[in-house]
Order: structure tokens, then C-alpha cells, then sequence
């Protein structure tokens, strides 16, 4: 059969909308996993997601009131993710967190800083960002940006694209 | 100088993609559009737009906060 472009994209897109601990985790098993077996890896990270990509400050300085607000009130970085499904889900987190550890699994810090090593690449929505009241000050380095178009370009590039 | 101007100025993604696809589809091909944009996710968008459909952009730059995009329709 001969090879078409669309034979030729191998990568995979993964749309991050979700800031749920349990989510999260699983999109970087998933991207670690397709990093391994060679594939390109993307991540679109928008609303809720974005929250994975902070570096852990918060800044209030040139932010209107109400950003200043919403920043006091948002998770500074991804080790302030929680499983939301649960009840009492600030004590199941640290229970299952203690439990991860103990078994020996990567914390979501250390998938995200290995995931960033192994090339995965993370793209940040803009206008989320503004939504929010995040400044680029705020997220790890390495992030670029982009809005809807960039999102469906790594996309389109992709042979399969999750929306987590 | 532009055949075609449009200008997104205050609006926020992905109305100026959508805009310039709208205004490209009526457009002859070899003819450009100049796109005015104060979306900061303008920039990538506008190239990836470009990438994906093959239209050709042919200069982009920013000035004092704003966008200016001229794309060919190829």
C-alpha cells in the first residue's frame, strides 16, 4: 500500500481541559507512554488545564482586581491538584498521594518535568490565559502560546488527539 | 497596500481566524488581505492557519500592542 501524508502522522495531540488530578495524571501516562514508543507528543493545554503548566508564583503586579482575585483564589502549581470526584476530596488526595509514593509512583511534578525533558511539547491558550488572569510569568519555561488554530494545527498533524 | 483590510481589533480568538477565512473564501486567488489583530494568540494562529491551509503569509509584524498580518491567497 503506498505511504499518503495521512499514513505518514504518527504524533499524538492531547487537549488538556481538565485540572482533575486523576485526568491529569493519566494525560501524562498517556504522553509518557506515546513518548517512549517514539511518538511526538503535544500537549493544548486551555481553561482548567492550564493550571498544570504554573511554576508555583503567584503575581499580582500589573493585574486588574478582579484577575488579582481569581489569581489569589487558583491552584500556583500542579502540586495543589486535587481528585475532585471523591468526597472529602482534600483528604482522599493526600491519602491516595501517600499511597502513590509508597508504590513508587511519579508524582505529577515529576511527569510533568519529565514529560518537558523527553520533548513533549506544551502550548498554552492565550486566551484562557487572559481569561484567567495568568500571567506567562506564572508558567514553567518552555511553554509557547497559541489560540485555536495552533491547537488544530498539532492536531491535524496527529493521528489521535484526546480531549481530557 | 492590501486589496482587502480587515480589522479584529478587540476581538479574541478564534473570531479574527474566522474572519480571515470568511474574507479569503470570497477573494481571488493571488489577491491579499490585510488583518489587524490585538489578540496576542494572534500571531502563532495566524501562522498556523497559514501552514494548514496553505494560504501565504506574507508579512507579519507588531506594532505598539497590535498585530499586522497580510496573507495571499494562494
Amino acid at each position: 500500500m503506498a505511504e499518503t501524508p495521512e499514513l505518514r502522522k504518527t504524533g499524538k495531540t492531547i487537549i488538556l481541559y481538565s485540572d482533575e488530578l486523576g485526568k491529569v495524571v493519566m494525560a501524562f501516562n498517556l504522553a509518557m507512554g506515546a513518548v517512549a514508543m517514539g511518538f511526538e507528543v503535544t500537549f493544548f493545554c486551555t481553561y482548567w488545564g492550564l493550571n498544570v503548566l504554573r511554576n508555583g508564583k503567584r503575581v499580582y503586579r500589573g493585574k486588574t482586581f478582579l484577575s488579582k482575585v481569581i489569581t489569589a483564589f487558583s491552584p500556583s502549581s500542579p502540586l495543589d491538584l486535587i481528585f475532585q470526584r471523591q468526597r472529602c476530596s482534600s483528604i482522599f488526595t493526600c491519602l491516595i498521594k501517600r499511597s502513590m509514593k509508597k508504590q513508587g509512583f511519579p508524582t505529577l511534578p515529576e511527569l510533568v518535568s519529565n514529560a518537558k525533558e523527553c520533548g513533549v511539547k506544551f502550548v498554552a491558550c492565550q486566551s484562557c490565559l487572559e481569561l484567567f488572569g495568568i500571567s506567562r510569568d506564572e508558567l514553567m519555561d518552555g511553554v509557547e502560546f497559541g489560540g485555536i488554530a495552533k491547537c488544530l494545527e498539532a492536531a491535524d498533524n496527529s493521528n489521535v488527539s484526546f480531549f481530557i | 497596500m492590501a486589496d482587502v483590510s480587515i480589522d479584529a481589533k478587540g476581538k479574541k480568538c478564534p473570531l479574527p481566524i474566522v474572519m480571515i477565512s470568511q474574507e479569503i473564501r470570497k477573494m481571488e486567488v493571488g489577491k491579499t488581505v490585510e488583518v489587524v489583530s490585538d489578540d496576542m494568540a494572534f500571531e502563532e494562529d495566524v501562522k498556523a492557519f497559514c501552514r494548514v491551509s496553505g494560504n501565504k503569509l506574507e508579512n507579519i509584524e507588531k506594532v505598539d500592542k497590535v498585530y499586522i498580518a497580510i496573507i495571499r491567497k494562494v
